[in-house]
């Protein structure tokens, strides 16, 4: 088990743990079709230490979170 | 009868757009999330009632200043039924907010929109498969071109039909917990959405009923102890599951991994190294093609045509009609001259609305957002709060009101004390005659020069107010969507330039028609009578009472006091009362300057105007969005300080470098 922040682009994961980020992230992430057990892929990440670009690889939902955030969520390497 | 109809959906599905072909209104749409922040209320075509456009949400349950309206309008105010929009691109994330509205159990009908993006992502949905699974009318619509309205729109049911609310099994411990609130907080049985709202810790749900009965509290905590989980998390999950098995049952998916537009033209735009520089670039472009190329000829033709036959015909016929001296000076030297020399700008604002609409719809906005997003962090905001910011470019007003899709609540309020300094484009007159006569080869680049001032000093006073502004544990939330890039549509670009362009117009047959008169006439007049000469009017008194502070920054004359007090009503009078004051048109205006202002002090000139106040217009909205008196009057003041200094340091230290 590693955090979605650790994950090379293009990597197929699945997100395992949402319970130690901030409460209306998990909130807003879970209305987005993001949860634990959903297939991700980090898609771009921007330079100094910017968002990631993440991809729920089921529908295709793309969204743009923190690195500091993705460091606290749990993904786990098929 | 005048029935009320709710428009919901997620956040950028085109409820906007739909709103707009079934009201025949034309609101602001745009591809990001986050373009409605307010509800709108639209009269639909053949009297068939009223439509109301509310913000687009994820989920009832609010995490932001215009997401509370949904759930504020759901709980509080009566309305007969709703259309939902679903974009069928996502339809399984869209369907969880429509598990949310079938359980109100409301009249409801079901618009299914993008159905093309869909497609080209391989997927092909069964509008009538979708309808029965569902239980309500689903209408498969095209939102922006109108295809499909016209159906939807004429079978909004006359009578309100029963409804029975979807009922989700939560599971036994959950549904024990939803019977336990109904029975304490006294809720009608169609009243359960409401209990499930409050389970799921929806804000305004929690604050209504644990007000009305406090005891309910217990009951959420033993569930959330029961489940051994965040109950948002367990219902989510019911919800998500229904969803999917109605997705399940009307949809046909076929495997497609190929490249979309979006993500080659997001390689590049978002790319780590030149995602910045390209941001900026289009930034430029956008101003040399306002200043340079096409706007700056078109405004020369429209000024030609106001000097000349304009003025001309109007000479003529106040001559022929015999009117008197004072009547011919007043439309000629006070009306012509004050709004024509704004007017002759609207070619110009119009090429630059078309721009910001352009990039609004294309998509490109939630980029910026990633881009912008470690700079904006390092100063405590958001890189959301940087789409208000553009938004602001154009006008203040709108910017300070988009303000309200960024999430924390100390951000959303540095975002609004800082968006007048975006120079928006009432400020364009004042660069395009300034920056024409002094800088005539290098406008834009002068221009663009005093947007970035703009936003640098913005986010130091960001720096600023997140310091002061600075809570126990305020975390900042940041999530974007990021939607597939579309190819505006013509249509749609051309209502919403006029949309923000038309008020434009408006203002210059308002308050600078007014304001062209009354400074007409200040100027006209003095102690000594009327038609004195004007260093003796009272709009000369006016004007020195503060030209002599005036004097550190470069241009200490009373008619450049003057015309700053009078900007305060609309940046663009600043122009109206010089072309006023040297009672010449717009294109001699720039002469006339010359021998008033050196190319540094006019540099210090337009810089002093871009920070100095917000327009009457921009106060009153920001008095609306912050809600206290005080942070009001130091929003709207401290930029007075903010240009001063600036200038000071532009006129002082330009002057000790040689320049002049």
């Amino acid at each position: 088990m590693t955090d979605l922040a650790m994950i090379p682009i293009g990597k197929p994961v699945v997100m395992t743990d949402l319970n130690k980020i901030e409460d209306r992230l998990r909130r807003r992430l879970l209305a987005l079709g993001f949860y634990e057990g959903c297939p991700v892929v980090v898609r771009r990440r921007a330079s100094f230490q910017g968002p990631l670009t993440i991809e729920q690889r089921d529908h295709h939902q793309m969204i743009a979170i923190r690195k500091s955030d993705a460091k606290n969520i749990g993904v786990f390497l098929p | 009868m005048t029935q009320k109809i709710a428009l919901l959906g997620n956040p950028n599905t085109g409820k906007t757009s739909l709103f707009n072909r079934l009201t025949g209104s034309y609101a602001h749409v745009g591809n990001w999330s986050g373009v409605t922040v307010d509800k709108k209320v639209g009269k639909l075509h053949g009297n068939r009632g009223q439509l109301i456009d509310l913000p687009g949400v994820y989920d009832l349950d609010p995490l932001s200043a215009d997401e509370a309206v949904v759930a504020r309008f759901l709980m509080e105010e009566s309305f007969d039924g709703m259309i939902n929009i679903i974009d069928a691109s996502q339809l399984e994330r869209n369907l969880q907010l429509t598990a949310q509205l079938l359980e109100i159990g409301k009249p409801i009908q079901i618009g299914l929109n993008m159905m093309d993006v869909a497609r080209t992502r391989g997927t092909t949905i069964d509008a009538e498969a979708l309808a029965k699974e569902l239980g309500v009318d689903v209408f498969p619509i095209v939102a922006r071109t109108g295809d499909g309205c016209e159906v939807l729109l004429s079978s909004i049911p006359e009578a309100a039909k029963k409804y029975t609310p979807l009922r989700i099994d939560y599971g036994q411990k959950t549904e024990q917990a939803i019977t336990a609130i109904i029975e304490i907080a006294d809720l009608q049985e169609q009243e359960r959405w409401m209990a499930v709202q409050y389970l799921a810790g929806n804000r305004v749900f929690v604050e209504y009923l644990e007000k009305k009965s406090p005891r309910i509290i217990e009951v959420r905590k033993e569930l959330e102890r029961q489940l051994g989980r965040f109950i948002h998390a367990h219902i989510t999950e019911c919800r998500r599951n229904w969803a999917v098995a109605i997705r399940a049952g009307s949809v046909v998916e076929e495997k497609s991994d190929r490249k979309t537009w979006t993500d080659r033209i997001d390689a590049v735009v978002t790319h780590p190294i030149l995602g910045l520089p390209i941001f900026f670039a289009v930034l430029y472009v956008l101003f040399h093609v306002t200043f340079n190329w096409i706007g700056a000829p078109l405004s020369d033709l429209l000024g030609a045509f106001i000097e000349g036959p304009i003025s001309t015909g109007v000479v003529f016929v106040l001559t022929q009609l015999g009117a008197s001296g004072f009547i011919q000076d007043l439309l000629i030297d006070g009306v012509i001259a004050g709004v024509g020399g704004v007017l002759v700008f609207v070619p110009q604002i119009f090429v630059l609305f078309f721009f910001i609409s352009f990039l609004e719809d294309s998509g490109y906005m939630a980029r910026v957002a990633i881009v912008m997003d470690r700079f904006m962090q390092m100063v405590g905001l958001n890189g959301k709060s940087f789409i208000p910011m553009i938004i602001g470019f154009g006008c203040n007003v709108p910017g300070i009101m988009a303000a309200r899709s960024v999430e924390e609540e100390r951000e959303r309020l540095v975002t609004i004390f800082i968006s007048p300094f975006m120079s928006c484009s009432a400020r364009l007159p004042i660069y395009a005659v300034f920056a024409g006569s002094f800088f005539a080869s290098n406008q834009a680049m002068i221009v663009l020069s005093l947007y970035i001032l703009g936003i640098v000093l913005a986010l130091l006073a960001a720096k600023v107010f997140s310091k002061v502004l600075a809570a126990e544990e305020a975390t900042s939330l940041f999530l974007v969507e990021q939607p597939p890039y579309r190819v505006p549509q013509g249509l749609t670009l051309w209502r919403s330039t006029w949309q923000k362009g038309k008020g434009f117009v408006r203002k210059a047959g308002t308050f600078i028609f007014g304001g062209s008169v009354v400074i007409w006439l200040l100027a006209y007049t003095g102690p000594g009578g009327f038609n004195v000469n004007m260093n003796d009017s009272f709009l000369a008194m006016i004007g020195g009472l503060i030209a002599m502070l005036l004097i550190p920054l470069g241009f200490g004359t009373w008619q450049a006091g003057a015309a700053l007090i009078t900007g305060f009503l609309a940046k663009e009078v600043v122009v109206s009362t010089m072309a006023i004051i040297y009672a010449v048109n717009e294109s001699e205006l720039g002469r006339q300057l010359a021998g008033q202002f050196t190319p540094l002090s006019a540099y210090s000139f337009m810089a002093f105007v871009l920070l100095y106040v917000p327009c009457l217009a921009t106060v009153a909205v920001i008095r609306r969005e912050v809600g206290s008196a005080k942070w009001t009057w130091i929003a709207s003041l401290y930029g007075l300080f903010v240009a001063y200094g600036i200038s000071f340091l532009i006129y002082q230290t330009g002057h000790a470098l040689g320049f002049s």
